[in-house]
């Protein structure tokens, strides 16, 4: 028998424009910025549409974020999350409306105290509701389409009823803490202080999801067990447990995002969750399922649009989140950031 | 070499109303190399599965050091100390050569020491540390599914067919591995179809058909006897 040859082999390089190309949904943003600076007549306007923009993407992107978690990665369509999203906001209102003391207060310090104990009560109660919601409501049908959008629609509703039980059917006025109210001007703009809070907290979130997914053992297993669960399983790691605490983080972010939008609303409802459902599946799908940078890009691409189209032709933002995303899928089928590829 | 580190007794399986395993008995010896060889359908892939958890054994036995593993689920039994290369490689083809190698060590990252031995035996994963293991080639991904299981020191190895259809060249490599693998005195436990490969590797062998096994010796008895090989798989290979 002859001796085999060495296997050796060696890389070579894509060109640059084959290098770029994943990364091209990025420029996006900036694009639609420098469209929109052409468009807007007066700076000032251009600016406030802008930062009104980034910070409803940045809303968007801290409701969605959560989603694209559970629909992305764990490939379960939960309509439940529109509850949680909902249960998030009456949880942080009863709490901001048991801390008036602080919430009135002329202090920034105590003023986000308040927040961020809104928003952690409103994390652990909807990551109770979505580790309860996951065993009894989820568990059973992994796998099947049909049966989750039947099953968590269920779900939604009698949540949405529990809700009416415990706070009542009338909807609730929340006022934003007193230094969070009003704006600050900035070349011209007008800059409200509560959607500069938005942006810090999404970005803060979008760098902390990230960081986990892409540089921790725990966003390995994540991302491997979504493309095979039973190898992860054979290299020794309880993927059943770390799915459910996917899906309790998903729950607990969609708390996050109800806080955050009651106060960005400042009035709730039971169904405020189940009406921002639309713009989270149009976010997820637009962005690519699974990717945490994709939902990113489009919440902010749909918030700046939704602004700019508003303003320049108010009667077309009715329509302009569905033709955004009939154009990005037109341009990119699998989303602009798709991670689950390798699912059939 | 005496004693044994896996045992399975009377191992039944089924999948879904097929009865698959109808009572396997096999000894796997400490320290040396077990083929379990037969021709396709005769249950071996089934039974590395079964070992590993992967399919649920509905009757029997199976111990790993003395101590039972059946019925528990398969993160408990690799966690015992079971490195599993499966029939599909299992590669994680999203993930980067480096972040599969990663996710393959118990311990937060592989000893560079261990790093070193896997891309002395598989130069092509240094080559392609962080390139998506998705691009690799079918020799490099099967490469990377013997590195993974290896990355770690392990009790027992169990690898399935790991010569299917890959190019001499990269048989070849991956012999040299797995030689060396087994001069550390790993215990190994390897389906492999490619008999050639299969001689130069193993200690002992058991052959199965229709879902048990039907004989059992060492290597070089099966090797010796054309008429043995002819009798339990059909091989009409020259005794050597």
């Amino acid at each position: 028998m002859t001796a085999a040859p060495e296997h050796a082999p060696t890389i070579t390089h894509l060109p640059l424009s084959e290098r770029l190309k994943p990364w091209l949904p990025i420029l996006l943003v900036p694009v639609l910025i420098i469209a929109g600076y052409l468009a807007i007549p007066q700076t000032s306007s251009w600016l406030t549409l802008t930062v009104s923009g980034l910070a409803m993407g940045m809303m968007i992107f801290v409701i969605a974020s959560g989603m694209t978690l559970v629909f992305g990665l764990m490939d379960v369509i939960n309509f439940g999350h529109g509850a949680f999203i909902s249960f998030g906001a009456f949880v942080g209102t009863s709490v901001l409306l048991a801390l008036t003391s602080w919430t009135g207060a002329p202090s920034l310090m105590l003023n986000l105290l308040a927040v961020s104990a809104a928003i952690l009560a409103a994390m652990a109660v909807t990551g109770v509701i979505g580790w309860g919601f996951e065993r009894v409501i989820v568990r059973p049908v992994y796998g099947s389409h049909l049966k989750q959008i039947l099953v968590t629609m269920g779900g939604l509703i009698v949540a949405e009823q529990m809700i009416y039980v415990i706070w009542g059917g009338t909807e609730i006025v929340i006022l934003r803490p007193d230094t969070l109210k009003g704006a600050i001007t900035f070349l011209g703009a007008t800059l409200e202080k509560y959607r500069l809070v938005a942006v810090a907290v999404g970005l803060v979130l979008f760098l902390v999801m990230r960081g986990v997914l892409r540089h921790t053992k725990l966003g390995l297993i994540v991302r491997a067990g979504v493309e095979n669960p039973e190898m992860v399983q054979a290299l020794g790691y309880n993927i059943t447990r770390v799915f459910v605490g996917v899906f309790v983080a998903g729950s607990a972010l969609a708390g996050l995002g109800g806080v955050m939008w009651a106060l960005y609303q400042e009035i709730i409802t039971a169904q405020m969750g189940n009406e921002i459902m639309i713009l989270v599946f149009i976010v997820v799908i637009i962005g690519g399922l699974g990717s945490v940078e994709g939902c990113f890009i489009g919440a902010l691409t749909v918030g700046l649009m939704q602004n700019y189209v508003a303003f320049l032709e108010p009667k077309l933002a009715l329509i302009s989140n569905i033709a955004l995303m009939v154009a990005i899928l037109m341009w990119r089928p699998m989303g602009m950031v798709p991670v689950v590829k390798a699912k059939g | 070499m005496s004693d044994a580190i896996l045992t399975l007794s009377g191992v039944k399986t089924d999948i879904a109303q097929y009865h698959i395993l109808h009572g396997v008995d096999l000894s796997v010896p400490r320290g040396g190399v077990t083929m379990l060889l037969g021709r396709n359908g005769a249950g071996k892939t089934s039974t590395l599965r079964t070992i590993m958890g992967l399919w649920k054994p509905r009757g029997g036995e199976i111990t790993l050091d003395g101590a039972r593993i059946d019925g528990l689920p398969p993160s408990q039994i690799a966690r015992r100390g079971i490195g599993f290369v499966p029939e599909d490689m299992g590669i994680f083809s999203d993930l980067t050569v480096d972040e599969n190698l990663r996710l393959a060590a118990l311990a937060d990252r592989p000893s560079p020491e261990r790093l070193d031995w896997v891309f002395a035996a598989f130069p092509a994963l240094k080559t392609f540390l962080h390139s998506t293991a998705g691009n690799l080639s079918g020799g490099q991904k099967q490469m990377l599914s013997i590195a993974r299981a290896v990355v770690e020191d392990r009790a027992l190895y169990l690898i399935d067919e790991p010569s299917k259809g890959l190019a001499p060249a990269i048989v070849a490599t991956l012999a040299r591995a797995l030689r060396d693998l087994k001069s550390r005195g790993a215990s190994i436990l390897m389906v492999e179809q490619n008999f050639s490969l299969a001689r130069a590797l193993g200690d002992t062998a058991a052959v199965m058909d229709d879902g048990k096994i039907i004989w059992a010796g060492t290597m070089a008895e099966l090797s010796a006897d054309a008429a043995l090989q002819d009798r339990l798989m059909g091989l009409k290979l020259e005794a050597t």
